[in-house]
């Protein structure tokens, strides 16, 4: 678990005593992590939360509604959310949220600020599990005829962080009126506006495989 | 062979050379295009600081890239360290389509975020793109083209990379954040897997 000091740490690492400094980002076990953070020896730093919650944000919940606003918890009171069959980017800064994924709600703030530089910022769904291995062969050669090749890592549908830009806006709608997988309608759609996309590592998903249902 | 595009190796020093030559070996078994190999150290731009060994004067040419390709307006950085298993073209033609930037997401992600960055390094660069968790870019395949957007991406890559003088991943993430490309990835099978493989420090 990552945590940023407050204080001076000797941390073994392979083996080796080393010495950590106030700033400094380690890995550690969640015990310690927990026990260092209770003592004021350490945080895990919300940066832009406040900021990002005075802006035009909102949260499309793309299923079930109820289930979206307890995953957002505190979040629901200062943010607009609706809910839909389509998604759309709505707001200024969106995020398309399909609450089928469970939410990290302390980076939902990050993807919102990330809007400012890029014009969409989306997880990626697997390292390993690429194009070439979702979706029916029919669906499969639809994408390869439009983005070339298929061992190319997918985006996650559920979590999608959308400026509202006519990059972002047509790479949604695009993405919606395709059919058949949801990451390879998606993976076109992106390949066909190209969008200033920051791809995001999957740690920004929890993935509990024994919910999934991606089409 | 054609003149808008190729590959581009950096190899300072006998042993990336002998590497390098094997790796272009290797392409040219599966693809028939122009081929760069830089090892002087006397052609790359003049450094503003001193560089002091080999491995800083390779990173400082992967940073000026972008001015080292010419006549080509499509480009393929190519570690010397790795054997081609088959055709790149798709790469070159993604280039064609519009993409800035293709490049394959590092093996280490999570726990081994920034593992091999100097922790000064690391904590800066958390704390200027605003977050710890990132995509962490493997940088010894990558295809650019020539263009306005990539051109500033360098500049900031160079400024970046010159404040530490050490890897250029974290460099990269920093300059992304201030010059952003439209960027698409490709999968393991690229860098470390079917298609090339990657002899991960076999220059260290």
């Amino acid at each position: 678990m990552w945590i940023q000091l407050r204080a001076l740490k000797h941390i073994e690492v392979q083996g080796k005593l080393r010495t950590y400094h106030a700033g400094d980002w380690v890995n550690v076990g969640k015990q310690a992590a927990r026990m260092w953070i209770s003592q004021g020896e350490a945080h895990i730093p919300q940066g832009q939360t406040t900021r990002i919650l005075d802006e035009n944000c909102g949260v499309y919940i793309w299923g079930n509604y109820a289930l979206g606003e307890k995953a957002l918890g505190d979040y629901a009171g200062g943010l607009e959310m609706m809910s839909g069959e389509i998604p759309e980017v709505h707001w200024n800064k969106t995020l398309i949220y399909n609450p089928r994924q469970r939410l990290r709600k302390e980076l939902m703030p990050i993807g919102f600020h990330l809007l400012d530089i890029w014009e969409m910022a989306i997880p990626l769904w697997d390292y390993k599990e690429l194009a070439c291995h979702v979706g029916t062969q029919e669906e499969r050669e639809d994408t390869k005829s439009v983005i070339r090749d298929l061992r190319v890592p997918l985006y996650s549908p559920d979590l999608v962080f959308a400026h509202e830009c006519p990059n972002a806006k047509k790479v949604v709608q695009q993405w919606q009126g395709g059919s058949g997988d949801t990451r390879l309608s998606l993976l076109r759609a992106i390949y066909t506006v190209k969008p200033l996309i920051l791809a995001l590592p999957t740690t920004w998903l929890w993935k509990d495989m024994g919910s999934l249902n991606v089409r | 062979m054609f003149d808008d595009y190729g590959a581009v190796y950096i190899a300072i020093g006998e042993r990336a050379q002998e590497e390098a030559g094997k790796s272009v070996a290797s392409l040219r078994r599966f693809n028939d295009i122009s081929v760069s190999v830089l090892y002087v150290i006397g052609i790359l731009p003049k450094s503003p600081i001193v560089l002091s060994n080999g491995s800083q004067w390779s990173r400082w040419a992967k940073v000026n890239l972008n001015n080292l390709i010419e006549p080509w307006t499509y480009a393929v950085y190519i570690d010397a360290d790795t054997r081609i298993r088959g055709s790149l073209m798709n790469g070159f033609n993604l280039l064609k389509d519009g993409w800035d930037m293709i490049i394959t997401p590092s093996v280490s992600q999570g726990d081994d975020l920034m593992w091999h960055i100097d922790q000064e390094e690391r904590n800066c660069t958390v704390e200027e793109i605003g977050y710890l968790e990132s995509l962490q870019l493997q940088g010894g395949l990558f295809f650019f083209r020539k263009c306005a957007r990539v051109d500033k991406l360098f500049e900031c890559w160079r400024e970046e990379w010159l404040r530490y003088q050490d890897q250029d991943q974290a460099a990269l993430l920093r300059a992304l954040h201030r010059a952003p490309v439209k960027m698409w990835l490709l999968g393991r099978p690229w860098n470390g897997g079917a298609l090339v493989e990657h002899r991960f420090g076999a220059l260290r």
